[in-house]
């Protein structure tokens, strides 16, 4: 039970959260359905910027120890904040790049909404 | 990057989340990453280095642990030595002394304990502890690390010429724990296959 309880409560108030937006809001179901490939696009910016993040942190750390004598642990890098600050990055990227559209046009498919 | 891109790595990414967080995926990894050797009575128990000391001077608590597993080894017969490795770094004191004073504490006496306090990598131990206990011609010892670095630690240590058998819980395979840990375990892994790349490319083993 105490494995499921976080997932459930999670999808509890999902559930509810899309009856108050279907019924009370007025939010279509259709835009639901844009909203998750958006959230989706946002976790995969994410990722893009963690592991950029990691490999450039990773270098820094091994130049660092190769070209003086002071020594960098690569266990610097095992930091949960760094997941959420690369999330912030992919959040404030995407949205950047949503609300700028001029700088995309002919470089990318017409976004769909 | 297109957006069905961004979307694809996005979804996985999710996936891998809800996978390592609510199933024990992650844990099933890290069983499947120890070795297999079964454990058994050497002439030193040789315990990493691990977590440091915190700014106070106190171990941290995953060094405090692995303190701690190598004096109950100690107290149960497997090895009439206990090699305490750790970080320089610390004040007033660093790792190794710190985990030697807890072990004198325990009741481990003095001249059974050994500490190495200069290496600041798996691999700078492997050699500088050789170099402690190759006049004592000690060459069969029993390793304490955390069970994703283990199979990395044996083989560094065989390379710098012991015979290495894994302490006896390395190989408990634990289906349990909440999603937090099992996401500090995920983390736990990762930096471990990251450094078994750098360490088979560095030629360390």
């Amino acid at each position: 039970m105490e494995g499921v309880f976080l997932p459930l409560l999670v999808a509890l108030t999902s559930v509810a959260a899309y009856l108050i937006g279907v019924h009370l809001l007025g939010l279509s179901r259709r835009g639901l359905a844009r909203a998750v490939g958006r959230t989706l696009e946002l976790a995969g910016l994410t990722v893009v910027f963690l592991v950029a993040n990691l490999a450039i942190g990773l270098a820094v750390v091994l130049a660092t120890r190769a070209l003086s004598m002071r020594f960098v642990s690569v266990y610097i890098l095992n930091d949960v904040s760094l997941v959420v600050l690369s999330a912030l990055q992919g959040i404030l990227f995407g949205w950047w790049r949503r609300l700028t559209p001029a700088a995309w046009v002919g470089r990318l498919p017409a976004t769909d909404d | 990057m297109s957006q069905a891109l961004l979307r694809n790595v996005g979804g996985v990414a999710v996936l891998s989340f809800l996978l390592a967080a609510f199933t024990p995926a992650v844990n099933v990894v890290s069983y499947w990453m120890a070795p297999t050797r079964r454990s058994e009575p050497a002439q030193a128990i040789v315990v990493l280095g691990a977590g440091g000391v915190a700014a106070s001077g106190a171990l941290t608590d995953t060094s405090m642990r692995g303190a701690m597993d190598g004096i109950v080894l100690y107290q149960k017969g497997l090895a009439p030595l206990v090699v305490f490795s750790g970080s320089p770094e610390g004040n007033p004191k660093g790792e190794a002394e710190a985990r030697a004073d807890i072990a004198r504490s325990c009741g481990v006496p003095a001249s059974a304990i050994v500490t190495s306090s200069r290496a600041r990598t798996t691999n700078e131990e492997a050699q500088q502890i050789h170099a402690l206990l190759k006049s004592r011609a000690i060459r069969k010892i029993m390793l304490v690390a955390d069970t994703p670095g283990m199979g990395r630690a044996m083989r560094v240590f065989e390379r710098a010429g012991f015979d290495v058998v894994p302490a006896p819980w390395a190989e408990v395979l634990d289906f349990g724990g909440f999603p937090e840990d099992r996401l500090s375990l995920l983390r736990q892994v990762t930096m471990e296959l990251i450094a078994r790349v750098y360490y088979r490319v560095a030629g360390y083993g």
